[in-house]
């Protein structure tokens, strides 16, 4: 499977990593326990610096389409197709939604909630 | 008198196929590479050249150079031939130093092209335009390219290299150096694992395809583990002579030794072109179960 990094796109490379694995994934390409390359590999194929290689996995490790097995190297994660239907942006969404609408039936305005968020997430 | 020539036999060896066949093949190698270099990216790189004048300049040097190389070695091997017939003729390292000079001098042109080709891939890769880098998702290891018995092989000869060391510092002949071959040993196979473990995971050629890079990779990494085995069995023999006092025979032993080295260390030039599925590798330059 060939993976194509577009420098000019102003998507993140580790995005641009991330999608094209998912959608290998999710179209069967890359199947359960196939084994991906490893990050040093991957960064000196792409001569992309190995820091957002290792960023990509490790999202993807975190979304449980890729798992780490240690000195092996790294592995499609046996549910990897169904992990990669999980769409984490819209159950973020859908989460501070439910915060925010609670927030605002105790009276919290707009813009305290704001800068609540603000310092919350520079914590 | 046998060993002496024995010796001006591998020498002849040597003369032939390092400054006769070898530029041969280099030649012929580099023709054919330079059928598959990007003609339009080249043209931009060096405006107004006649690169096919060019490489043929540059082949009729090296051709040049490797046949002045060649006559020098038939005139040292007169010379040797004379010096031979003389009954002391083993009493110094002569022959020895003779052969390995002769060898470093046949190797000049070799280290000269490929510091060349090191500089015109980095010129190129200065001039690639940024873009779209394509790479194939999947894992490249050892195993892929040379097979654990080989490597399980290189391992043994270095362990058992190690105690024949260490029996000889026992009972040494003359002239042995000791525990500091163990030394030279593990220095050579850090090298090539040094080379193996770039050319694995290395940054890539730009102008080379994936099935390309596969091969050369394939080829490097054999040449490197077999090179380790062929330096073990060399030394190994070359104290076999010393132990037996059979050192009249070190000479040819060594000259065989530095043929076989220099033909392994060029794999890539002297294997054929790599045929589909013939190597492990798909027509899409994947490797394949």
């Amino acid at each position: 499977m060939e993976i194509t990094i577009d420098i000019d796109n102003p998507v993140p490379q580790f995005e641009q990593l991330i999608e094209q694995i998912k959608a290998a994934v999710t179209a069967g390409v890359l199947k359960p326990g196939d084994a991906l390359p490893s990050i040093r590999q991957l960064a000196n194929d792409l001569e992309l610096n190995s820091k957002t290689v290792a960023k990509a996995y490790k999202l993807l490790e975190r979304d449980s389409v890729i798992e780490a097995k240690g000195y092996r190297g790294t592995y499609v994660h046996p549910k990897a197709k169904a992990n990669c239907k999980f769409n984490l942006q819209g159950w973020t969404l859908r989460k501070l939604g439910e915060t925010i609408a609670e927030l605002r039936e105790a009276g919290v305005t707009d813009s305290e909630i704001r800068n609540a968020f603000a310092g919350a997430i520079g914590r | 008198m046998i060993e002496a020539y024995a010796f001006l036999a591998a020498f002849t060896v040597q003369i032939l196929t390092m400054s006769v066949l070898y530029p041969a093949w280099f030649i012929s190698y580099v023709r054919t590479q330079a059928t598959r270099l990007p003609a339009e990216r080249l043209a931009q790189l060096y405006p107004g050249v006649d690169l096919g004048h060019a490489q043929e300049r540059f082949l009729t040097q090296y051709r040049a150079l490797t046949t002045g190389i060649a006559v020098l070695g038939l005139l040292l091997l007169g010379w040797l031939f004379s010096y031979m017939r003389r009954p002391d003729w083993d009493d110094g390292p002569v022959e020895v130093l003779v052969t390995v000079y002769f060898f470093a001098a046949q190797m000049l042109p070799l280290f000269l092209v490929v510091w060349l080709g090191v500089r015109f891939n980095k010129e190129h890769k200065r001039s690639l335009p940024e873009g779209k880098r394509t790479a194939i998702l999947q894992r490249r290891g050892l195993f892929d390219f040379v097979s654990p018995f080989v490597v399980f092989l290189a391992v043994l000869s270095y362990l058992l290299f190690a105690a024949f060391v260490i029996y000889i510092q026992q009972h040494p002949f003359p002239g042995f150096a000791g525990l500091i071959n163990i030394g030279v040993i593990t220095l050579v196979y850090a090298v090539n694992a040094c080379v193996v473990y770039m050319m694995l995971y290395g940054k890539r050629n730009p102008l080379e395809t994936h099935a390309g890079r596969l091969h050369t990779i394939g080829l490097t990494v054999k040449s490197s583990v077999y090179s380790c085995i062929v330096v073990v069995v060399y030394l190994s023999l070359n104290f076999s002579l010393g132990m037996l006092d059979l050192q009249r025979w070190e000479p040819f032993a060594l000259s065989i030794f530095l043929v076989i080295t220099a033909l392994l260390a060029s794999m890539g030039f002297i294997a054929p072109p790599r045929k589909p599925h013939a190597d492990g590798l798909g027509s899409d330059g994947r490797l394949t179960p």
